[in-house]
């Protein structure tokens, strides 16, 4: 009957850890081999670069995340009517029938009826929003 | 209108539920002014309430049902943000 293999805690641990040792000799090595001006190089490349990222506007940790402006959304946005409606200045109070114009928009670009749209009209959902 | 800007998902319920889209802007707000530039004094500034406002929109939205018979069997479903919402749990 084979057995498995032993496997001492020492290699299971060995798997985890990271070995730095040759990342070290490899930047030594490099280092080492390379001219004065290379390491001039990238000395001022690095400071380029870190002093690019600080020198970003706007500094601010989410500025890469794009927020849509209301200019990119116009274009999707059905036109409306512009209307007046002459309004009761005072709703509870008979004797004062002052009125005034209140402005109200009317969007009705969608089809009066659509028969292959499902009709959620009276559906229960609605039922809890009807006025 | 701001408020128009901002509520891109209403046009896409409207699609949905085959609905009519009504903006009644609120009174003492943006060209709604009761007594134009004097709208501001203390005197004028009685009516503006919050109850005064609902009502506003009921009037409208009765009076928009009687003059377009096509929507009087309509449900109606009211959506506003901000101040407003407040107001739609008195709805």
């Amino acid at each position: 009957m084979p057995t498995l293999p032993e496997i001492s805690n020492f290699h299971t641990l060995r798997l985890f850890v990271p070995d730095f040792s040759k990342v070290r000799s490899l930047v030594l090595l490099s280092l080492a081999t390379m001219k004065v001006a290379t390491l001039a190089l990238v000395a001022v490349l690095c400071c380029v670069v870190a002093v690019s990222e600080a020198a970003r506007k706007p500094h601010f940790p989410f500025s890469n995340v794009k927020v849509p402006s209301n200019a990119a959304l116009d274009h999707r946005l059905p036109p409306y009517s512009t209307n007046w409606y002459t309004q009761t200045l005072d709703h509870f109070n008979f004797a004062n029938t002052g009125t005034f114009q209140q402005r109200y928009l009317v969007v009705g670009t969608f089809p009066l009826l659509n028969l292959s749209a499902p009709n959620h009209r009276y559906s229960d959902f609605l039922d809890l929003f009807v006025v | 209108m701001m408020f128009y800007n901002n509520t891109g998902f209403m046009f896409e319920l409207a699609q949905q539920w085959n609905a009519l889209v009504i903006f009644a802007e609120h009174r003492y707000y943006g060209q709604t002014l009761p007594f134009g530039q004097n709208s501001f004094t203390p005197a004028n500034m009685a009516w503006l309430t919050a109850e005064q406002a609902l009502a506003d929109y009921a009037e409208l939205l009765r009076w928009y049902k009687y003059v377009a018979p096509s929507h009087s069997l309509s449900p109606l479903v009211p959506a506003s943000l901000f101040i407003d919402c407040a107001k739609e749990m008195y709805f």
